[in-house]
């Protein structure tokens, strides 16, 4: 059984001097990401490739230094962004993405991370990109033998398990029908938490692909309208 | 490749030598192509199918000097493991737990894709994993490790080190640190409230560790190749097997040669009573231009169902 509605989001476009974009992203209150882009700059003779951008993402925690679960989140982003961005377009140049936590570590915060690197990119305007990446949490309860879904939970103390999506909303060459773009799943981490005797299987998977998905469209349509894009009645 | 054949006395041995050569070379410069025209086949460079698992082999109990040790071998890839139990004062706020600490590190010794000198990102982002998969699935209960609380506990270091890799590091790194923890014996241990000194009878017996048996854990990392295209005149299929070569292609526990040449990476961790306690995937590399329909989740969806048939089998090899 599936249910849940977002949490308000909040998204801010901070305009920070030093670099090229950046966004803030918050689901409800509790859950805020800020994120910056830098990006095509010179890159390291080291690092540079020859066909294509490197993109380097840097994570840093809300408090302390960042250790190697930030370095984790980064190599993960950089997937992500990868995957986004036309890098080729851009031989032997850098994208520095650098994300700052905000608010206490959770899996929402994860999402936020994604959707504030995603706003970033696109307030740049400098990296041309295939789609926007939105990310959304979907929890996993076991009520009994009752499994429920819920989008965007508030207290994940209280799940028994966790999805974290990041969807590509991309132009595909073919036209296509409805006004939202199709979008493919680009990265996504599932946990279940101590103690618990639930298995992630193919139906569950499924059942909450399918409700990241309306999530993530939520995301997207939030997005599109605080780039100044009128709201699309549905 | 110092033999140069001599190619004007062209005799069975010269020949195969050169054509060796020549499949050597275009490893080399074209490894898509390479992995293409093995795939076209059903098969890959080592000669596996593509669902197919490299042979595991473990040794427990190898490093006398520590508490517990574990040699894993999947294919090429080897790791060694060690744990090391050393008493500390716990957290203020955690007064009765005990600390679980893993670590890999990927030397240069293991592949010339490393450099030696601080971790690498690549190490440190599998250590990171390891820990998650480690401390999230309560294999060992941190308490178990308390001496006296708020005042002496165990710390175990697990440390994994790559002796040769071939790919799937973080599976075989599982497999090493559990069998290592299973393996691991501790001395008895008293804390003298007066002196404040913790004491460990050397001679008596030692105890294993406590572990949650029906938590024990095994990764499973699977990659997905796009689409392998081999130009028309080459085409030796001659239209069979037109279904099994089109689309991209699920490859289970990739080697050296084939991580680079991954679209998408998933990594399932199952325990021991067939439950998928995580899953994780991802896009690496650009993704293909267009989709009918959403083909990263299809195949996380088929990785999580080889992978529970797989686990079975790690698991009987763990017991």
């Amino acid at each position: 059984m599936a249910h849940g509605s977002l949490r308000p989001i909040k998204i801010l476009f901070d305009s920070l001097a030093g670099v090229d974009g950046s966004a803030r992203f918050s689901f409800g209150d509790t859950c805020t990401a800020l994120a910056s882009v830098s990006g095509p700059i010179a890159a390291r003779p080291a690092s540079e490739h020859p066909a294509r951008a490197t993109v380097e993402v840097h994570v840093r925690p809300l408090s302390s230094v960042p250790g190697t679960a930030e370095k984790l989140l980064g190599s993960a982003f950089k997937g992500i962004i990868e995957s986004a961005c036309l890098l080729g377009q851009h031989p032997r140049t850098l994208i520095q993405v650098v994300v700052q936590a905000l608010s206490q570590p959770s899996s929402a915060l994860v999402a936020a991370k994604i959707n504030a690197c995603s706003l970033a990119l696109v307030n740049a305007g400098s990296i041309p990109m295939r789609g926007v990446v939105c990310a959304v949490v979907v929890g996993l309860r076991m009520d009994g033998n009752k499994t429920e879904f819920i989008l965007d939970p508030e207290d994940e103390t209280r799940l028994d398990g966790t999805f974290c999506f990041a969807l590509l909303f991309g132009i595909t060459s073919r036209s296509f029908q409805g006004k939202i773009p199709p979008s493919e799943v680009v990265w996504m981490n599932s946990r279940t938490y101590n103690g618990t005797s639930i298995s992630l299987d193919t139906h569950k998977f499924k059942l909450a692909t399918e409700l990241a998905r309306t999530g993530a469209t939520e995301v997207w349509l939030r997005m599109r309208e605080s780039l100044g894009w009128l709201s699309i009645s549905r | 490749m110092s033999v140069i054949p001599d190619e004007k006395n062209p005799t069975p041995t010269n020949q195969a030598q050169s054509d060796e050569l020549r499949a050597q070379i275009f490893q080399r410069l074209h490894p898509h192509a390479y992995l293409d025209r093995f795939l076209t086949e059903g098969v890959r460079p080592d000669g596996r199918t593509p669902e197919e698992w490299r042979d595991v082999f473990i040794n427990v109990g190898s490093i006398s000097t520590a508490n517990g040790s574990a040699l894993v071998r999947i294919g090429g890839t080897t790791i060694i493991c060690g744990v090391k139990a050393e008493v500390a004062e716990p957290e203020l706020d955690t007064p009765d737990q005990g600390f679980l600490v893993p670590n890999i590190d990927l030397p240069a010794i293991c592949s010339p894709k490393f450099k030696p000198g601080p971790p690498s990102e690549e190490a440190q982002v599998l250590s990171e994993r390891l820990n998650a998969a480690l401390i999230s699935t309560q294999l060992l209960p941190l308490t178990t490790l308390c001496i006296e609380p708020g005042r002496s506990v165990w710390c175990l270091y697990v440390d994994a080190t790559c002796i040769n890799y071939d790919g799937n590091a973080f599976d075989a790194a599982l497999l090493a640190m559990v069998a290592a923890l299973r393996n691991t014996t501790l001395p008895e241990c008293t804390y003298n409230e007066e002196t404040g000194r913790t004491t460990c009878r050397s001679r008596s017996a030692r105890r294993p560790l406590p572990l949650n048996e029906d938590k024990v854990i095994v990764g499973l990392s699977f990659g997905v190749v796009p689409t392998p295209s081999v130009p028309m005149g080459l085409d030796t299929s001659e239209g069979k097997n037109t279904s099994q070569t089109t689309g991209p292609i699920l490859l289970a526990d990739p080697t050296a040669f084939e991580e680079p040449l991954l679209a998408q990476v998933v990594t399932v961790v199952v325990d021991v009573q067939g439950r998928v306690v995580s899953v994780e995937g991802g896009v690496c590399g650009k993704s293909g231009a267009d989709h009918d329909e959403d083909e990263g989740s299809t195949f996380i969806e088929k990785s999580l169902q080889a992978a529970q048939a797989r686990a079975k089998i790690l698991h009987q090899l763990l017991r």
